[in-house]
């Protein structure tokens, strides 16, 4: 990060940002937006709300720096959190979540073969995935969230999100099935 | 799954404007700071109006008499006295109207102190004259002694202003006319007096007191 020559610690720029330092706000957004872009776009896939996701996450971190706490987690993944929750509610603007019946869940879901596949290639299987399945994927598989923050976070059931992330898993392996047949 | 994650992390550069997308998240705060800004000098500049404003007296104020409390000290009524009467009167009215009545009452104090003092001048005047009147009389033995030889009378001599005295002696009349002026003169403060009494006293304006 080119922040780091500057501002040895993550506590450092952050408090620095908190202060209202103009320089040290421009090095949090130059080594961090990359990042951010990218785990927002996972989820919506369309450059402009994903820009508007973006612009909305650093606003609230440029007023909540203030609270930050390097003992707790490190600034990318209090930056992450904040964009992931940015994204979630935006999600949650464009409909309701339909709640899934816990009958359909399948209980042993193997492990997608990812390695095998490209960045690229597991961007396409993803984003051709439904929105809620996306996501749900997303928060679990990419992110490490358990099923109980998801639930909290999207304001689901818990059983609706293990219904969702079955589902994901098996259109992304039939996806996956499909790319080596072809 | 963190080794996924870093995987997609660090894939290409996004395409996306940065300089635009900062500049968006920039204006808007840009907006806040100067509305802070002006904020701040606004009520900056208001605490120095209002600290100037509380030097001079204030423009609300201008209309009210201000007087010398050194010269108006031990003469004005206590402000109970004064207000009670004139409920229901304006600020402004009020203000002059009090005023008015503090220098009345001031008037009437020294028309109080003035009135004994004149008073004490007529009756001292008054007790000179029947003094002089005593001293004039002829006594009863003279009279006999001399006959018909007639004395001037005091009051004739000063009655008869166009037809002065003749005979007699000038030490006699000069005698009797003396009391007349003293008279005169004593007389000026008890008209004083009536008209102090009679004449109601005009309320003063605040203006002419300085």
């Amino acid at each position: 990060m080119s922040h780091q020559y500057t501002y040895p610690t993550d506590q450092s720029l952050a408090d620095a940002c908190a202060r209202n330092d103009q320089r040290a706000q421009r090095l949090l957004y130059d080594g961090y937006v990359e990042v951010l872009y990218h785990t927002a776009y996972r989820y919506c896939f369309r450059r402009e709300q994903v820009e508007d996701i973006l612009q909305i996450t650093f606003t609230k971190a440029f007023a909540a720096i203030g609270r930050y706490d390097a003992g707790k987690a490190s600034l990318k993944t209090w930056l992450r959190r904040i964009c992931i929750n940015t994204t979630m509610d935006v999600l949650k603007q464009e409909g309701k979540w339909e709640t899934q019946w816990e009958e359909e869940m399948e209980i042993a879901v193997p492990a997608l073969p990812f390695e095998q596949l490209s960045v690229e290639e597991i961007l396409r299987l993803i984003e051709e995935l439904p929105r809620e399945q996306r996501a749900i994927f997303n928060l679990y598989e990419i992110e490490g969230y358990t099923h109980d923050e998801i639930a909290t976070l999207l304001g689901i059931n818990v059983n609706s999100c293990r219904v969702y992330l079955s589902r994901a898993k098996k259109e992304l392996r039939r996806a996956i099935r499909c790319n080596e047949g072809v | 799954m963190n080794n996924l994650q870093n995987r997609l992390d660090q894939q290409g550069t996004p395409d996306f404007d940065r300089e635009g997308l900062w500049q968006r998240i920039e204006r808007p705060r840009k907006r806040r700071r100067m509305l802070w800004w002006w904020l701040g000098a606004g009520s900056l500049l208001l605490l120095l109006w209002l600290g100037l404003g509380k030097d001079s007296t204030p423009p609300a104020l201008s209309g009210f008499y201000i007087g010398n409390p050194e010269q108006e000290q031990g003469q004005r009524p206590p402000a109970a006295q004064v207000e009670n009467p004139e409920e229901g009167i304006l600020p402004q009215e009020k203000s002059s109207v009090m005023g008015a009545t503090a220098l009345q009452d001031l008037q009437s104090k020294r028309v109080q102190k003035v009135v004994p003092e004149k008073a004490k001048a007529i009756e001292k005047a008054k007790a000179d004259r029947r003094v002089e009147v005593v001293a004039i009389r002829p006594k009863p033995g003279d009279k006999e002694r001399k006959g018909l030889q007639r004395t001037p009378s005091p009051i004739r001599t000063t009655e008869s202003k166009s037809a002065p005295a003749t005979s007699g002696s000038s030490t006699a009349t000069s005698l009797a006319v003396q009391p007349k002026k003293k008279k005169n003169s004593s007389c000026c403060p008890r008209l004083l007096s009536h008209l102090y009494r009679a004449a109601p006293l005009q309320p003063f304006h605040p203006i002419l007191l300085r």
